[in-house]
């Protein structure tokens, strides 16, 4: 009976302080991203373009600085080649990111939220012959301006990103190549406490 | 969690090329093919695909074109002498035949070679034999052409002379086997302050040029201007435009020939009154690559590959539009 009894006070104990213990969890303030937009690489003779999707995790560390992943993956994107007035070739093409990402914003306002963000990524280009496939990995950072509306309480427009991306090392069928650029919009969804 | 599981995900495959000397050393024409567009604004039409038989070292042995390429009228005009074989989708008076062009190779690498045979007959009538100086360049060049009935046999015998190891001078002799008859003709090649060919003439009228090349804006284009076309100086209309599109790495991928009547304008049409040209399979011109300088070489040969308005059916002339004909290079990495 007692070791019931003792065995009954430990489970409530820890039920207790388990309860207390998820009373004292809070899911960190983060902003959850989807944006859509058009990449572009221009290299010598050579154009590496189309429309992208990125999703973000952005976790905030303070009402200015949040920092977190995220992913870019092609969806329509093609290769152009020597385009000299002349219709070139084209082949399909794809590209996928994957990195870091740092944002500085200004303060949470009414309205506007003008940001910075800065990231550190492996990307991957693949260009498609129908017969065989060019494919290379390297990393690469870049930098980027964008502007935040706020629509509600937990979400904002992403109205305008712009990004600059180095390539770190030479894509061997991207002669000339050596930064991406990206044009994006989308909304963000705020989950926890504000910051 | 997901973004990891997510962006660890690669679109790379295992059997991607990732790198240039995986390329150079896997990668293999698979076919060529000739595609033609009547109008621009109309999506182009395939007609001819040939498929390509390589040797254990890679090397382009046969290439075997399906039907719809023509043995063409035989001509040998004012010593031009257009190859026998012809793609043109407008000719109505084509007739597909199934040919095999077989090309072997001297022990300096380059093709000695190249033969076009009739496969129902097993026939060939017409060849290429190469032989080259010590810089590998094509010094001699052959050229038979024969009908199984033996009513038509002749021989042209060109031989390229250099300057600088580029191209100067070619001097033609045109022996016809059949009449006994021989006519000699010297090219004589010029060339800008960029040592681009800029002008070709041909020695039996010294006065007028044959033919006239003008480099477009952008790099492996010309423009080509001829006495049997347009006056000189007219503009690039009513001329073939050669566009040659390579990848960054040198891969030829795109012969682009115009059959140009408005020179990608609107308004006013140059030169209405004549039916479209026809632009023929010649080694120089499908395979430029097998050759060193072998792009500029088709040029001072377009005589060969290029023949002007051959078609008599009236209903074919009023060409309005620009006319495309391209050749194109499919490439593979699987061993053929």
């Amino acid at each position: 009976m007692k070791g019931t009894l003792n065995n009954y006070l430990a489970l409530t104990f820890v039920v207790i302080c388990s309860t207390s213990g998820w009373a004292q969890f809070r899911i960190p303030s983060m902003d959850a991203s989807l944006k859509g937009g058009y990449s572009m690489v221009n290299g010598s003779s050579t154009d590496f373009e189309g429309v992208i999707v990125t999703g973000s995790l952005m976790i905030h560390i303070n009402e200015h600085i949040a920092v977190g992943p995220f992913i870019s993956q092609s969806i329509d994107m093609n290769f152009f080649e020597n385009e000299f007035g002349f219709e070139g070739s084209e082949n399909l093409a794809e590209q996928s990111m994957f990195g870091i990402n740092a944002r500085f914003s200004t303060s949470r306002s009414k309205v506007l939220r003008p940001y910075l963000n800065l990231s550190y990524y492996s990307v991957e280009m693949v260009e498609d012959f129908g017969g065989y496939r060019l494919a290379q990995k390297t990393t690469g950072l870049g930098g980027g301006i964008g502007l935040m509306i706020r629509l509600n309480r937990n979400l904002y427009l992403n109205a305008v990103e712009v990004n600059a991306r180095q390539i770190k090392d030479d894509i061997f069928f991207l002669e000339g190549a050596n930064l991406i650029l990206e044009l994006q919009a989308g909304i963000s969804y705020n989950i926890g406490r504000k910051k | 969690m997901v973004f990891f599981m997510v962006g660890s995900c690669s679109i790379i495959k295992d059997d991607d090329i990732q790198s240039q000397e995986q390329l150079d050393e896997t990668l293999r024409i698979f076919h060529i093919q000739f595609n033609e567009q009547i109008d621009p604004q109309l999506p182009e039409a395939q007609s001819v695909l040939g498929f390509i038989s390589e040797s254990s070292d890679g090397k382009i042995t046969k290439i075997d074109w399906g039907g719809a390429i023509v043995p063409r009228e035989i001509n040998s005009n004012e010593g031009a002498s257009s190859t026998m074989m012809r793609f043109n989708y407008l000719d109505v008076n084509s007739v597909p035949a199934s040919i095999t062009a077989n090309i072997s190779y001297g022990s300096n690498g380059y093709p000695s070679k190249i033969t076009h045979v009739a496969d129902d007959a097993n026939f060939e009538f017409e060849s290429w034999t190469y032989t080259y100086n010590s810089s590998n360049r094509i010094a001699n060049m052959i050229t038979k052409r024969t009908v199984p009935d033996g009513s038509y046999h002749i021989e042209i015998n060109d031989e390229l002379i250099y300057s600088g190891n580029k191209l100067s001078q070619v001097i033609r002799t045109i022996e016809n086997l059949v009449a006994m008859t021989t006519v000699n003709h010297t090219i004589n090649v010029t060339r800008n302050s960029s040592n681009v060919i800029s002008k070709i003439f041909y020695e039996e009228s010294p006065s007028k040029i044959r033919h006239y090349i003008q480099q477009c804006p952008n790099p492996d284009c010309y423009y080509y201007f001829s006495e049997f076309q347009v006056p000189m100086n007219t503009g690039p209309f009513g001329n073939p435009i050669v566009q040659h599109t390579s990848t960054s790495r040198g891969i030829l991928q795109r012969i682009q020939l115009t059959d140009s009547r408005k020179n990608g304008q609107t308004g006013e049409v140059f030169f209405p009154e004549r039916g479209p040209d026809a632009f023929v399979i010649h080694p120089l011109l499908i395979l430029p690559d097998l050759f060193i300088d072998g792009k500029e070489i088709s040029q001072v040969f377009i005589n060969d590959w290029w023949v002007v308005n051959p078609i008599s059916n009236e209903n074919l002339f009023n060409i309005t539009e620009d006319r495309n004909v391209f050749v194109k290079y499919k490439y593979t990495v699987d061993p053929i």
